[in-house]
């Protein structure tokens, strides 16, 4: 069954007074199936953030439709997308995005809070998120208080704990060293096998290699495809090297 | 081509920051007008021949330092965050290859271009406003206007000079403060977490502690003359209170709200208190200098106007008639052998067509009215402190039944041993009354002093009128009772009061015929005497001077209130508005709409903006009475008048405090929103 259908995406950007029009998406069409963990590699410049964003429904394109969980998006008024982006998306960046004005639990519950459930609910879910996470002891911490990988995972935790149809990850390990980095990695392959459905972009050949299928996008279309099919992840790792060392010297699709 | 290059650098960088440097420069150009204005009034000349100019000469000066020191706190104030701001164009400075002595060279430039253009501005600003306020000056005293426009060279001087000190403390503290900090580090500041604000429940406490303690000093203090410094202790614990709450408590208050799961875990609380410890954590100094300052404005803009309006009741009461004479009578000898009635003829004949004419013979005494005992002054001199007796005075008259029949125009019988007692400004509510140790009288009556009879201007100290119905036993037995240093226990008067129906002019002349007359009658009969000749024309311009002097340096004084208040204001929003930016953007990506946003951010700012204002507002009611009784000093007696002003002056002040509310709050949601989601 299809999660996510994004159909025909196009998004031009104006400049202030209309002279400029920059072209981020042309004409993007892909879907995901539940259960899929789904990366989007492409350059910097190739229209991924831009890609996700219309996902998120933090924008919204110029043509085209994306279909989440059988709604359509575009169609959804401002204050419905809010609470559907609380239902159903969970969000992990790269920057992390945690409020340093709240504790790590308290970052987590946010999304609930906002959601209007009670305390005791809020705790019933996180205990066990929290030690999946193994972010128990750090809790009660503040954002300033602990390490990249934590924060990254503490995200995780936020975009976990409202049991989302789809988890969106814009770079989730560009901020982090290579230790946080496999550690992350590994933590969204392990969700992704309990059945969540996972779709990340990112630039990094070794976060796309644990996804189940990879799509490459340049200026502005989905340029190619992977599978992992029976890959191992560094199969995959080097499948996916060659197509970006193709992409970037023979650039031109026959 | 390189010298002038620190020179455009630095004009360039102030033309970037415009939107924080703009209000520092404005503050500077106000400033120096403001010291200017007042340079220019204190040296003004027309400043002595102005009757009512001997209060001002006093008030402007200290006006002037209060506004010198103050320009120095404010300035130092908006630099300090100018610096703020900007630590990260510096740090790029620094990349860019600078070392801090160039880094030095540009700030020289750009305080010496602030100091120039303020100065500048802030000198043309006050010569113009230095004849608007001379001209309002001279309109409240009911002096002669000339408009024709004078500078003064050596208030020129002093300002700039003063100001020029103050900008090389600026240049300083900005050079210290660059070079102590590390600009590369601060550069990156912004990235990095904040630490949670810790409830400190001891200050807490202390602030609660010390607010309740002068607030209670405030409601208190009895005697005015006590009032002034307890007013002032008050006032100290007040600043100090409001700081610490401020900063400590509204925190704590946050944290405790936190603990309690069940009310913080709610969509509308959550994001609010976690956010408002921060908040209030970073400006709760801010939010308190702004709460002192609009208690200052609203302080000054009530009694001041409560004076300038109240001032014609006031006069109106000290003076009742347009002429009041009391002249000594030396004994009861001279009394008996017709020295009232030399004074009368002497009198009258120098005021022909005088009306409402009051005219009696009074014994006139000084003492302490203890519970339903009256205590001589010139007995206690002997045994109590002077200071006592000073705070505490109470001034007794005796008049004959039949005076006091003539004076009021009722039919008086009292037996020998009965008195009325009347009272102004105390009360008495015993049924016996003892004379000292000389007579104990059963009082008949107990009412007020009636408005006709009042031998005095001076309505601060508290006022009895005895009736005794042995009053000629007991005049004889007052008459040429002295003590031991001969100083004499009462004194008879020679009252008469009248209106004239003539124009100013002729009563200033009138006054003048009429000391000459007084004096040739009464040393014609006796050696030493004293008299009290009141004309309320010739008073009108001192005692309006008093008022309207206080009136004009109160306005002058909010107006710098009112600026420093509005910039600090200012930079809040604006210093709050970029910490926004991000949470703005964190919170959308969580699933709060716009709205939601823009409705938390709305209360906070709202709650921050607010505070100050109903604070002010609490400290201002629990100023109040002891406002009523320093203002009862400058004989101010109208309650309802002052409640009027209070209550007006406070709504003018909240309208123009949400104008500039509204104002600012545009400046912070062009920042807000200048960085769309993500």
């Amino acid at each position: 069954m299809s999660i996510l259908q994004v159909s025909n995406l196009k998004k031009i950007y104006s400049t202030r007074f209309g002279g400029n029009q920059v072209e981020a998406l042309r004409d993007v069409s892909f879907s995901v199936e539940s259960g899929e963990y789904v990366a989007v590699m492409g350059e910097s410049g190739s229209g991924k953030t831009t890609l996700l964003n219309i996902i998120a429904a933090l924008d919204r394109p110029t043509a085209g439709s994306v279909i989440l969980d059988g709604q359509d998006l575009s169609a959804m008024k401002e204050n419905e997308i809010a609470s559907f982006r609380r239902d159903n998306l969970g969000f992990v960046f790269q920057e992390f995005n945690l409020l340093d004005t709240f504790s790590v639990e308290d970052n987590i519950f946010l999304p609930l809070v906002l959601a209007g459930k009670n305390y005791v609910d809020m705790q019933a879910r996180l205990i066990p998120i929290a030690q999946h996470l193994e972010i128990t002891e750090i809790l009660k911490k503040y954002p300033y208080e602990i390490s990249g990988g934590q924060k990254q995972r503490a995200a995780v935790a936020r975009a976990l704990i409202t049991q989302p149809k789809l988890i969106l990850a814009d770079e989730p390990t560009g901020a982090l060293d290579s230790r946080a980095t496999d550690e992350l990695l590994r933590l969204f392959a392990s969700i992704n096998q309990s059945g969540q459905t996972v779709l990340m972009v990112t630039h990094s050949v070794k976060a796309a290699s644990h996804a189940g299928r990879v799509l490459f996008i340049k200026d502005g279309q989905v340029f190619h495809q992977l599978y992992r099919g029976a890959d191992t992840d560094e199969q995959l790792y080097q499948k996916i090297a060659d197509t970006l060392t193709m992409l970037q010297t023979g650039g031109e699709r026959a | 081509m390189r010298l002038l290059f620190y020179p455009k650098l630095a004009a360039n960088g102030m033309r970037k920051n415009r939107r924080i440097y703009g209000p520092y420069l404005l503050t500077g150009i106000l400033m120096t007008a403001m010291l200017y204005i007042l340079a220019y009034l204190s040296a003004w000349p027309g400043l002595n021949d102005m009757k009512g100019g001997a209060t001002l000469r006093i008030m402007l000066p200290l006006g002037f330092w209060v506004i010198a020191f103050f320009s120095l706190l404010l300035l130092f104030y908006s630099n300090s965050f100018l610096i703020r701001q900007r630590y990260r164009e510096f740090g790029l400075y620094i990349i860019l290859g600078m070392d801090k002595r160039n880094l030095c060279r540009v700030i020289f430039w750009e305080t010496l271009f602030s100091a120039l253009l303020t100065s500048l501005l802030g000198l043309i600003a006050g010569a113009l406003f230095s004849k608007l306020a001379e001209l309002l000056m001279l309109n409240m005293m009911y002096e002669q206007v000339s408009y024709d426009l004078s500078i003064n060279w050596d208030s020129v001087r002093t300002t700039l000079t003063i100001f020029a000190a103050i900008y090389l403390l600026l240049f300083l503290s900005s050079v210290l403060k660059v070079s102590r900090t590390n600009p590369l580090a601060l550069m990156r500041s912004s990235s990095y977490g904040e630490k949670p604000p810790k409830a400190n429940w001891f200050l807490a406490l202390l602030g609660a502690v010390i607010l309740a303690a002068a607030y209670w000093i405030a409601l208190h203090i009895r005697q005015p003359v006590k009032a002034l410094f307890a007013f002032f202790i008050a006032v100290i614990m007040v600043i100090l209170a409001t700081y610490l709450l401020m900063v400590s408590g509204s925190v704590t208050l946050c944290r405790a709200l936190q603990k309690n799961k069940s009310y913080y875990y709610r969509p509308r609380h959550f994001v609010f208190v976690s956010s408002m410890g921060y908040r209030m954590k970073r400006n709760g100094a801010g939010l308190a200098s702004i709460c002192i300052l609009c208690t200052m404005v609203l302080v000054i803009l009530c009694s001041t106007s409560s004076l300038y309006f109240g001032a014609e009741d006031a006069f109106l009461a000290n003076y009742p008639n347009s002429f009041r004479i009391c002249i000594s009578i030396q004994d009861m000898q001279m009394l008996r052998s017709g020295a009232a009635d030399d004074y009368h003829r002497a009198v009258s004949a120098e005021t022909p067509g005088a009306e409402n004419i009051t005219e009696t013979t009074y014994f006139e005494s000084n003492g302490l009215l203890q519970n339903d005992r009256f205590l001589f002054e010139s007995d206690l001199l002997e045994t109590a402190s002077s200071l006592d007796l000073e705070e505490n005075i109470t001034l007794l008259y005796i008049l004959s039944p039949e005076q006091y029949s003539k004076l009021t125009g009722e039919k008086t019988v009292l037996d020998s041993d009965e008195c009325l007692l009347l009272c102004r400004k105390t009360s008495f509510a015993s049924s016996t009354f003892h004379l000292s140790d000389l007579r104990t009288y059963r009082v008949t009556e107990a009412s007020a002093i009636p408005d006709r009879f009042q031998p005095t201007n001076l309505r601060i100290f508290p006022e009895l009128l005895l009736v005794p119905g042995d009053f000629d036993a007991l005049a004889e037995c007052l008459d040429g009772m002295t003590n031991s240093y001969g100083y004499s226990t009462a004194t008879i008067f020679w009252y008469c009061s009248f209106d004239m129906d003539t124009d100013t002019q002729t009563q200033i002349e009138m006054q003048q015929t009429l000391h000459r007359a007084v004096e040739t009658a009464a040393s014609a009969s006796q050696d030493g005497f004293t008299y009290r000749l009141d004309c309320r024309e010739a008073s009108r311009k001192d005692f309006f001077g008093t008022y309207n002097g206080l009136f004009l340096i109160g306005i002058l004084l909010n107006i710098v209130f009112l600026f420093a208040a509005v910039l600090i204001i200012y930079y809040k929003q604006i210093s709050e508005g970029y910490e926004d930016q991000s949470r703005f953007r964190i919170m959308q990506n969580v699933g709060m709409t716009k709205q939601d946003i823009r409705k938390t951010i709305n209360a906070q700012v709202l709650t921050v903006f607010f505070l100050p204002l109903l604070t002010a507002g609490l400290h201002v009611c629990f100023a109040a009475p002891m406002i009523w009784r320093l203002l009862q000093m400058f004989q101010f007696t109208n309650l309802r008048l002052m409640i009027f002003v209070f209550l007006s002056a406070f709504l003018l002040f909240a309208v123009l405090y949400t104008l500039v509310y509204k104002l600012t709050a545009n400046a912070y949601y062009k920042i807000v929103s200048g960085v769309k989601a993500n």
